[in-house]
């Protein structure tokens, strides 16, 4: 089986915060591709980038944060090189994102209907505002919201936070988009409703073969349903590959305890292993391999960057010493 | 096992160094508008605690008066060898004195109402905000009440009740303005009560009134000390007014309101500066009262900072 | 057994019943906003001496406000409350104070948990100088060894709050409340807010504490993973009652109520296989607007024409174990 090429590639991303004439740099050397209809998970503590990462391909970095090097390839064009008008034009139509807040998305003085059909009409001009109406009849019903004629006329504080959510997430995938980038879109909801948009959502992207991005905290989460997982930590991509490899066989050992500290690893009653130490701030990131200080494997060759290196067939850590044996997880 | 955890736990982050005094100083008078404000206002302090060593005359000293220097242009001789910087007024009284000496009036009365005025405001608000129920809705509708009144409107008729008089033009300033505080500081603790430090505080018995200034007060000073800036300015205006209209401060010390007041009727007769300078004198005041306020708001306020 | 806290048919309603105006606007056939919850709809539990009592349950399930009750911060509307057998009505003064010591909660956000402009020393001597606890000049003494307790040093001591990481600001939080010497700390998702490898550490520091000090623990959270991993035993609750309880291994592989099973079965696991989700549909009904009889049976894959009358009792299926369902009540009738 070919595999067909990426439609997004993210090389050598470098993001940095300028204040004054000191950089601090927050994104270091990211690079990953996504193919057509795949899952990709980001997984990462607070301030490990994650959603940095999301904002840098969107083009949605504010001054005096910005991209120092690096490009984002959409289809082969690199974003960063385009003029603010075709960015646009890309943003919202092809790549589009589902924000934790639903409220990023929706204004709150407009209708849920007013909102959805301006955005058919700006992208379709020949298409009349019944037609528009009913097409977002049809994309809020996709999404599993009951009696959508009905939640069109609404206001988005109607809804309760799982409907507005649903209806972000039919806006954004009006125009059809080739890739979806969800910031934890889920992690506001209660679990049974979690679940409810999580299944709906991975379903139509893979009816759709819509890419999907999906960056979480939730390392249990995003097992159960991405294809391939990159782990950050401290602004850099330190482990990728597929889902069961990185689950079940985590190479670095920051990974390693990031699976070992989901309680559920640990039987009720027993302790959970947690990784010592806390994450670095931004800007105080330890020279070499940042995890150092919490390594229990570090040695003085981790005073120097590892780098990002293929360890397994389709599985690469940034770790001079990698484990290599399989975690018992329960499958 | 255990030592391990809490072996790593022991790595406290390197912090930053608190931020010397003096930067958050440099800060404030980093905006060139605020530095000007800022330098003018401090001069104007210095004029007003120097009063009795730099200027000329006392003006309090009737018997240094002489009917025969009234109305004298600034710039004019006394008949004892002095300069009359600014003039003098229709009693003989060198203005430039009688300015200075009204200065600290123009100051002081309405600092001290303010100060009062936010003691009682704040304690009216936090009772009102920490024990809710019968006891703030009675506190809100009397603060209601006092709001309905224009501040003028209720110290004119507390002066005009009272006569004049510095301490009771203080009283009566104060009362205008208590309310203010007593809103803004109800509002803000009752955001602040709901914090989960507070409900700690509650959980682990802690007494009221302890709770109420010691863990709530602190964390809604900032607004008070920028509200409570702007409300001196609105105050020395309204002091202004009242002394203007007669029901402020004695004819025997009269603060810069008065002096206008006192000139306004030869402005026609052609003696401009009775009225001009008291009255440019305590414009600077107000606007740079107002101005320094501001940017005392901008930077306490984070969400102004770039 | 002496309960450390009893709990007895607690109702606890939030918002107030509709005045003469709202009622008149609603016979006019206006659309009035139900303005009164019931949090709390007769929640009975026992929190034993020394055990970890886990509660989950969605938002709006009534989780947050049966921890303020029980840790005294709210008083119930009805029901009856005791600290080791004894109601609140026959102490005096400061027999009240020291059962108000006695539970302590631990917050959810270590952010707003700490007074920001405080010093850490400040923060947690401030309790035991207060109630004369401690001396003043031993109290540098006592906040330090509570700050060990918690895995952190004296280096705190002078810090202010906005210094540390969450993960700190959250130990500092636990010694403030260990500070006053507990018997009950009620922890209202207290590691939610934390980093994952974070959360494991705090986990671990409160299983020691329990261990070591022989703290009761109540554990309020919406993550079932990790109820499931500290606690002795587990109460379920929907909409302000409490739909299930039993030791943890009950509750975590033989669920009895349809909502528990749907809660187990929707939670995140890590897995190195693909899963499908979402046994259950629906939306969380509003807590203004409960449904009638069960509270469930709008989502309820198993519900029956009963569910939609009748409020099902409290029936005790094993012992240590009770549930809240009718499908139970058929099963126990004797033949």
């Amino acid at each position: 089986m070919s595999e067909p090429d990426p439609i997004l590639v993210v090389s050598d991303l470098n993001v940095s915060l300028a204040s004054g004439k000191r950089m601090t740099p927050i994104l270091r050397e990211v690079s990953f591709a996504l193919r057509p209809g795949e899952i990709l998970g980001i997984v990462g503590e607070s301030g490990s980038g994650k959603s940095l990462t999301a904002s840098a391909i969107m083009g949605l970095l504010e001054p005096p944060v910005r991209i120092v090097s690096g490009a984002v390839a959409f289809k082969g064009r690199d974003l960063a090189a385009l003029d603010e008008k075709a960015v646009r034009a890309i943003r919202g139509n092809e790549i589009a994102m589902v924000f934790q807040d639903p409220a990023m998305s929706l204004n709150p003085l407009l209708r849920i209907e007013t909102q959805m059909v301006e955005s058919i009409v700006a992208h379709d001009r020949g298409c009349s505002r019944h037609a528009a109406r009913e097409r977002a009849r049809a994309a809020l019903e996709t999404v599993g919201v009951p009696a959508a004629a009905k939640r069109l006329r609404a206001y988005p504080h109607e809804l309760s936070g799982g409907m507005r959510q649903r209806v972000s997430i039919a806006i954004a995938m009006l125009h059809s988009p080739a890739v979806i980038i969800a910031d934890e879109p889920t992690t506001a909801l209660d679990v049974t409703i979690q679940a409810q948009i999580l299944d709906e959502m991975t379903q139509l992207c893979r009816k759709n073969g819509t890419a999907l991005i999906w960056i979480s905290h939730d390392l249990s989460l995003l097992s159960s349903f991405a294809d391939r997982i990159c782990v950050m930590y401290a602004g850099r991509v330190i482990e990728s590959g597929p889902c069961g490899e990185v689950i079940g066989a985590p190479r670095h050992p920051y990974s390693r305890g990031l699976i070992l500290s989901v309680p559920a690893m640990a039987r009720a009653g027993k302790d959970i292993e947690p990784i010592p130490g806390y994450p670095p701030r931004v800007g105080m990131v330890p020279s070499g391999c940042a995890f150092r200080p919490r390594c229990h494997r570090a040695s003085p060759a981790c005073a120097v960057q590892p780098p990002l290196q293929t360890v397994a067939s389709q599985q690469s850590a940034a770790c001079f010493h990698p484990f290599d044996d399989k975690l018992q997880v329960p499958a | 096992m255990i030592e391990q955890t809490d072996t790593a736990a022991l790595t406290l982050p390197p912090n930053p160094a608190r931020r010397p005094v003096y930067e958050d100083l440099l800060d404030f008078l980093r905006d060139p508008v605020a530095a000007v404000a800022a330098f003018v206002f401090l001069v104007i302090i210095m004029l007003a605690i120097a009063a009795p060593w730099i200027a000329p005359q006392n003006p309090y000293d009737l018997a240094s008066l002489n009917i025969l220097n009234s109305g004298l242009p600034p710039g004019s001789s006394s008949l004892t060898g002095g300069v009359y910087l600014l003039g003098t007024d229709s009693q003989g009284r060198d203005l430039l004195s009688a300015m200075l000496y009204g200065l600290g009036i123009s100051l002081a009365v309405p600092f001290a109402s303010v100060l009062i005025a936010l003691v009682v405001g704040v304690t009216v608000g936090l009772v009102a905000a920490y024990s809710g129920g019968r006891l703030d809705t009675l506190l809100m509708r009397l603060v209601d009440f006092q709001l309905g009144f224009p501040p003028v409107l209720l110290a004119l008729v507390i002066l005009a009740v009272s006569g004049p008089g510095l301490g009771k033009t203080t009283l009566a300033l104060a009362t205008a303005y208590w309310a203010v505080f007593a809103r803004l500081v109800r509002g803000a603790a009752q955001s602040e009560r709901q914090k989960e430090y507070v409900v700690a505080a509650r959980c682990l018995a802690i007494p009221a009134h302890r709770i109420m200034f010691r863990h709530i007060l602190p964390n809604v000073i900032s607004p008070l000390i920028v509200v409570g800036a702007l409300e001196w300015g609105a105050c020395v205006s309204l002091e202004a007014t009242l002394s203007f209209l007669g029901l402020g401060s004695p004819i025997t010390r009269p603060s810069l309101g008065m002096l206008i007041a006192n000139g306004l009727s030869y402005i026609m007769a052609g003696r401009y500066w009775v009225s001009i300078y008291p009255g440019i004198l305590l414009m600077s005041v107000v606007l740079c009262i107002n101005i320094l306020g501001d940017r005392l708001r901008e930077c306490l306020n984070p969400r102004f900072k770039a | 057994m002496t309960m450390q806290i009893s709990a007895t048919a607690i109702v606890k309603r939030y918002g107030s019943q509709p005045g003469p105006l709202t009622r008149l606007a609603g016979r006019l056939n206006f659309t009035v906003e139900p303005k009164l919850v019931q949090a709390l709809n007769g929640v009975s539990i026992d929190v034993r001496p020394g055990e970890v009592l886990g509660i989950v349950g969605e938002s709006g399930c009534g989780k947050s406000t049966l921890g303020r009750v029980l840790a005294g911060l709210e008083s119930p509307d009805e029901g009856s409350l005791t600290y080791e057998g004894r109601t609140l009505a026959e102490l005096d003064r400061r027999e009240r104070k020291t059962v108000q010591l006695a539970s302590q909660v631990i917050f959810q956000d270590p952010w707003a948990s700490l007074n920001p402009r405080w010093r850490i020393r400040q923060i947690i001597g401030e309790a035991p100088l207060v109630h004369g606890l401690v001396e003043r000049r031993d109290l540098a003494r006592h906040v330090t060894a509570m700050l060990t307790q918690v895995g952190l040093t004296e280096d705190y001591l002078d810090r202010f709050p906005h210094e540390l990481s969450g993960g700190q600001r959250q130990r500092v939080g636990i010694a403030r409340a260990l500070a006053v010497s507990p018997r009950t700390l009620i922890c209202d998702e207290s590691v939610s807010a934390l980093d994952v490898s974070i959360q494991a550490q705090i986990l671990r520091l409160f299983r020691r504490l329990r261990n070591d000090l022989g703290i009761s623990l109540v554990f309020i959270s919406h993550d079932l993973s990790v109820v499931h991993n500290l606690s002795d035993r587990i109460a379920v609750m929907y909409l302000g009652r409490i739909v299930e309880i039993g030791t943890a291994q009950q509750i975590y592989e033989a669920p009895s109520h349809p909502y528990t099973q749907a809660l187990i079965a929707d939670a995140p696991r890590l897995s190195t296989q693909r899963r499908s989700f979402s046994v259950i549909r629906g939306e969380l009904p509003s807590p203004y607007a409960p449904p009638s009889g069960c509270a469930f049976h709008t989502r309820c894959p198993k519900a029956f024409e009963r569910c939609r009358l009748d409020v099902p009792a409290t029936i005790a299926t094993e012992p240590g174990r009770t549930v809240a369902c009718h499908l139970y009540e058929e099963a126990t009738i004797p033949a």
